[in-house]
């Protein structure tokens, strides 16, 4: 292998020299050059005559030089006029060309770089101004089919560079495209691409053409990316938030707005795998999931994989989200802070000496307006009903009750400690986010002799603690790897006790009602993953996981009913092997396998894997995917009639909660030019062993007799459909307009024979994002139209007399979720503007109207039958909600 | 208001047209019998009722549940068949005419009849009288509260027992006879006269001088039912996102066919 190498760089050498030698001197210069710095006039010729120039920036002097004509002059007057008078002098050699203060002898055999052609270019993409290493973007070779990637940490290979002085393109998402210009010096190292971000401040010159907007659409099958940083500039309730942006692509469905969680493709959210920096997030909503529990400013990159994803990938079912969190600005210590109407967040960036970085975010929300009309449409239950003002001791005087204002907050915490050496990186990562929702009150009654102190506890809390150790060493050009100890923690409390303590002639008497439901979920695990670049066309990737999930699940009614008390260890081992190949510079393949052991149910799962692109032009690509999946660790639906559905974690065991199990397959075809993109996907999803956990079949009234694990039901589905997607991906105005075609069926024999539509099944969903920058404003808009949810309704009522002479009312039900509820559709607009503040930093202005045109969207219906009528209630989602944020950072 | 419903459920309707092809199933439902149907021991056939759903989604909006008549409906227990006849007065309503033949206990029984060209049928079996049923006390003294004065908190306890050596199920309807009402306590203004358990596994319900509200005579009834009528109390949800269909014992209809026992006791409140 040296060998070759040593060759290789040797026939390179010997092949330059023919080529180039003399050719330097040889140059005439035919320019002219007016009010430009020196700088800028060296940086055009090496530009235009593909000359490699070495100076030192702090040598050339900064001033305009005086305007200067050339005409087919050799190269070597060309630079005795510009560098006349200057102190600097120059030498060539090898067709390099080298400037130095007059003072300083240039040691040509030191200046001399090798000539390459053909040769392997590795090197870090980051951004300009932190220094953040700068995940996915894309490297492209200039006018070729040659490109890469760069990895989680930034680092990129890119194999058969046709020359030393090619130009790349380099790409990323939410920055400015750049073209960067290799010569013999730049490629004697690793090199360093800068990109600067998108910025909406300014309108000074126009750097480049092109730059990369809102959303990129890769070329592997079903991989979509989003940046973090035009996000905000998208409306919201609450401001910028990840997962509801990235419900505005096709194939995420959009209208649920009690859940953030990303239902992609007929899948649920807990078949979404979430990764932040490398360890499992659980539970990702804030305030009944009208937020997502990620903090924006937090994060740097995200890439969506809607389905047929990699073997690097394992557990879910559907599809998987990577989030990886910035790491904190490199060279400046950055600090910022915002207010909308509903939260308040700061973040602060540190340089920790020459290799290391710190960031610290946070978000808290306040009890606004905005706060409460949030926290009311979701507990819109009780509204509708007027309980009927009844007391045990009748009317009576002397009766005193303080209530408590309901308290809810949310908030979450990012940490991040970030080294990075010459090879290594060390990065530890720290997330912590919680929900309190408490709707308790108080009562104190006293009356003559008796006192009764109690009341009320409504407290549901739920959040996440995560963290994660990594390592990342580039071992080489060709060798990449990373390694990852994580825990995440994700917990779920819901008490509604109703205790009332009653003390009288010194008798106490303890009154207990309601339930108390605990979730904790905890996952420990080790990952190894690994990227070998045997050669430009072939790729490996393995690697190894291991987790311990620690998962209980406490569930009892009135204090004495257990109904699940459920305590699950496990330990999850899997290996994965995955090839990269390339064939004829048209088609790549990726065939993977993944093997997991599960040690509860003793046995081996394999997953087999593969996806294909094939480029029939640059244009046109056609994309394939198959692979088979399990998912072990599953979030489990609870129907509960009086506090609404809730969800629990739980381990599959194959006896009461089977291990799920899906296939994908997946075919598209995209065209995409330089300023557009049409694409279109189809995809087939069968789902196996899906589990329900439900008493609605469970007897209310004679708890002691009854095993509450017999209510685990089991079901299948399949979920298939076809999404469509033309996007304007540059220009003052761009934007994107999706279709999806969708449908999930699922099939649970506890309900009847009969296939039926999953509730979150939509059978059209229409999205249009829309943003025109003008001047220092971008405007945006989208308007979401989806099917209505389906939904079952009773189809009629009968009364019973019972053997005691009272009447009972029963309400039948149609066939499940046969009726759909009236279309979703919603349009909300923002507009965001940023403006310098001179030295103090850069301030950002936004504000955004949801729901614009009101329009009432249903929930869910509620029915009561009251004498004979059925009385049918409609729970309504938000109305038309607006919001101001500002916010301000220094750089 | 019920115009407004009725143009809602046209709409949901409607959309549900529109969103589904193949739809029509989920009327079918509507045509199913609704079965009410007791049997008492030592008590002639003369509870069983059959009516169709009051339906939610049909255009003529009906709010009552139209009776089914003629019918020919048998029921069965061992080698004997009954095959009963509809009432004139009541449409609907069906008995067994020779009223010498009462219903035994602890014995299976079955229902058929056939609607709509569908078998409906359902089976159960009569309970035997509740056996050692007892009040512990019959007689209980409260001392009337007037305005002004000064609350007792004396509690007395009634302990009504029973024996329930095969895990059946219970329930109880306590109810003042006395069609005059007389407040133990002048903060008492409702009249709420009747106390009613749900069915349960037990062999004891206790009731104390606080649930005795007003003087008078109180009929205590103990119901031994069947499981099947125990299930009936289950509570069903009212939300879109997770109806149930309420428990039946009804192959091919709703309702129920069963059958129960009774023993019933008294207790007197009186002015202390």
């Amino acid at each position: 292998m040296k060998k070759y190498t040593i060759l290789l760089i040797f026939i390179s050498i010997n092949f330059a020299q023919h080529v180039f030698a003399q050719e330097t001197e040889e140059i005439l210069v035919t320019k002219n050059y007016f009010g430009k710095t020196l700088k800028n006039i060296i940086d055009d010729l090496v530009r235009t005559y593909n000359i490699d120039i070495d100076y030192r920036k702090e040598d050339l002097p900064g001033g305009i030089v005086p305007g200067k004509s050339f005409r087919e002059e050799p190269l070597d007057a060309v630079l005795q006029r510009l560098l006349k008078g200057k102190d600097l002098h120059y030498k060539i050699v090898d067709n390099q060309v080298v400037i130095r203060k007059s003072d300083e002898q240039i040691k040509l055999e030191q200046k001399k770089y090798e000539r390459k052609q053909n040769f392997t270019l590795s090197g870090i993409i980051k951004d300009k101004s932190s220094g953040e290493a700068l995940p996915y973007a894309q490297i492209m070779v200039k006018n070729t089919t040659n490109g890469t990637a760069s990895n989680v940490d930034g680092y990129f290979t890119l194999f058969n560079v046709p020359s030393d002085t090619s130009v790349l393109l380099v790409r990323y998402t939410g920055y400015k495209t750049k073209q960067f210009f290799l010569s013999p010096k730049i490629v004697s190292s690793d090199v360093l691409v800068e990109l600067i971000p998108e910025n909406n401040l300014i309108d000074e010159v126009v750097v480049t053409a092109e730059s990369e907007e809102l959303m990129k659409v890769y070329k592997d099958v079903s991989v979509v990316s989003m940046s973090p940083k035009q996000i905000k500039t998208l409306p919201g309730v609450g401001g910028q938030d990840l997962f509801r942006s990235f419900q505005l692509l096709p194939g995420v469905s959009a209208s649920n707005e009690s859940s953030s969680g990303l239902y992609v493709r007929g899948g649920t959210p807990d078949q979404n795998l979430v990764l932040y920096d490398g360890f499992t997030v659980y539970h990702v909503d804030h305030l009944f999931g009208m937020f997502s529990a990620f903090n924006p400013n937090a994060v740097k990159d995200v890439k969506l994989y809607k389905g047929g994803f990699e073997a690097k990938y394992g557990g879910r079912l559907s599809s998987v989200m990577e989030i990886t969190g910035k790491d904190g600005n490199e060279n400046n210590f950055n600090m910022g802070a915002g207010i909308s109407f509903l939260n308040i967040d700061g973040f602060t960036e540190i340089p920790l000496g020459k290799n290391g970085t710190f960031l610290f975010t946070g978000r808290r929300s306040f009890q606004s307006f905005l706060y409460d009309d949030i926290f009311d449409s979701f507990n819109s239950d009780e509204t509708t009903t007027e309980m009927p003002a009844s007391s045990p001791m009748g009317k009576g005087g002397g009766r005193f009750m303080a209530n408590n204002e309901p308290s809810s907050f949310f908030y979450d915490l990012n940490a991040k400690i970030t080294f990075k050496f010459d090879k290594d990186i060390f990065s530890l990562s720290f997330y912590n986010g919680q929900d309190n929702l408490d709707n308790s009150s108080v009562t104190n009654i006293s009356r003559m002799g008796m006192s009764m102190n109690g009341g009320k506890t409504d407290l549901t809390e739920w959040g996440n603690w995560g963290t994660s150790l990594k390592w990342s060493r580039h071992w080489n050009k060709k060798f990449y790897s990373n390694t990852l100890i994580s825990y995440s923690k994700y917990y779920s409390n819901r008490d509604m006790m109703r205790n009332n303590t009653v003390y009288r002639d010194g008798e106490t008497i303890e009154v207990n009602r309601g339930i108390i439901e605990d979730n904790q979920l905890q996952d420990f695990t080790f990952k190894m993953d690994n990227e070998w670049k045997i050669a430009q066309n072939n790729q490996i990737e393995f690697g190894v996981q291991a987790s311990y999930y620690d998962i209980d699940y406490l569930f009892t009614q009135n204090d004495t009913s257990i109904i699940q008390d459920r305590h699950d260890i496990a330990s999850l081992s899997a290996i994965y092997l995955q090839d990269n190949i390339r064939f004829f510079d048209k088609l790549t393949f990726i065939p993977g396998i993944r093997a997991s052991y599960y040690d509860v149910t003793n046995q081996i799962y394999i997953e087999p894997r593969a996806s294909l692109n094939y480029d029939l032009t640059k244009e046109i690509k056609f994309k394939a995917a198959w692979g088979q999946y399990y998912q072990f660790a599953k979030r489990i639906i609870r129907d509960d009639m009086e506090s609404g559905s809730r969800d629990f974690w739980t381990l599959g065991n194959d006896e009461d909660i089977p291990i799920s199990f899906s296939t994908h397959y997946i075919a598209g075809i995209s065209y995409e030019n330089r300023n557009y993109l049409f694409s279109a996907e189809a995809y087939y999803k069968d789902l196996q062993g899906l589990s329900e956990y439900s008493l609605l079949y469970a007897p209310t009234f004679q708890q002691q007799q009854i095993d509450y694990n017999e209510f685990f039901y089991e079901g299948t589905g399949v979920a298939q459909g076809i999404e469509f997607l033309a996007q304007k991906k540059y220009g003052k105005y761009n934007g994107w307009v999706s279709y999806t075609l969708g449908e999930v069926m699922y099939n649970f024999p506890i309900y009847g024979t009969e296939d039926f539509p999953a509730n979150h099944d939509v059978t059209h969903e229409f999205k249009i994002v829309n943003m025109y920058k003008w001047k220092k404003w971008i405007f945006s808009a989208t308007w979401i139209y989806g099917t209505g949810k389906p939904y079952t309704a009773p189809t009629g009522a009968y009364d019973l007399t019972m053997a005691d002479g009272s009447v009972s009312s029963f309400i039948t039900i149609g066939d499940k979720n046969t009726f759909r509820l009236p279309d979703y559709h919603r349009l909300d607009i923002a507009a965001t503007m940023e403006f310098g503040m001179g030295e103090h930093g850069i301030g950002s202005l936004g504000f955004s109207i949801f729901n614009l045109y009101n329009r009432t969207n249903t929930w869910y219906k509620t029915f009561e039958l009251v004498e004979g009528d059925l009385i049918e209630t409609n729970v309504n989602l938000l109305g038309i909600t607006p919001n101001i944020t500002f916010s301000f950072r220094l750089r | 208001m019920k115009n407004t419903i009725t143009n809602i459920l046209l709409i949901i309707t409607l959309l549900n047209f529109y969103a589904c092809d193949d739809n029509d199933y989920s009327f079918t439902k509507e045509d199913i019998p609704i079965v009410e149907a007791y049997l008492i021991p030592g008590e002639p056939i003369n509870h069983v009722k059959l009516s169709k759903l009051i339906p939610f989604l049909s255009e003529d909006t009906l709010s009552y549940a139209e009776p089914i008549s003629n019918v020919n409906i048998r029921i069965f227990s061992g080698n004997n068949s009954y095959e009963l006849i509809e009432s004139k007065d009541s449409a609907g309503w069906y008995y067994f005419p020779d009223t010498t033949t009462l219903v035994a206990e602890n014995q299976e029984y079955s229902i058929e009849l056939s609607y709509n060209e569908k078998s409906v049928s359902a089976r159960t079996i009569t309970p035997e009288k509740p056996l050692n049923f007892k009040l512990s006390q019959n007689l209980f003294y409260i001392q009337r509260m007037e305005e002004g004065d000064m609350p007792t908190f004396d509690v007395q306890t009634c302990e009504i027992t029973w024996d329930n050596s095969d895990g059946s199920y219970y329930y109880l309807n306590i109810e003042l006879m006395n069609t005059v009402i007389d407040p133990v306590n002048y903060m008492i203004t409702d009249t709420i006269t009747q106390t009613l358990t749900t069915p349960v596994i037990s062999d004891v319900y206790n009731i104390t001088s606080r649930n005795m509200r007003y003087y008078g005579t109180y009929r205590v009834i103990l119901y031994k039912v069947n499981e099947e009528y125990a299930y009936l109390y289950s509570t069903t949800s009212s939300t879109s996102q997770s109806l149930t269909d309420p428990y039946t014992n009804i192959e091919n209809g709703k309702g129920i066919f069963t059958a129960f026992n009774t023993d019933t006791l008294f207790f007197e409140v009186k002015e202390y």
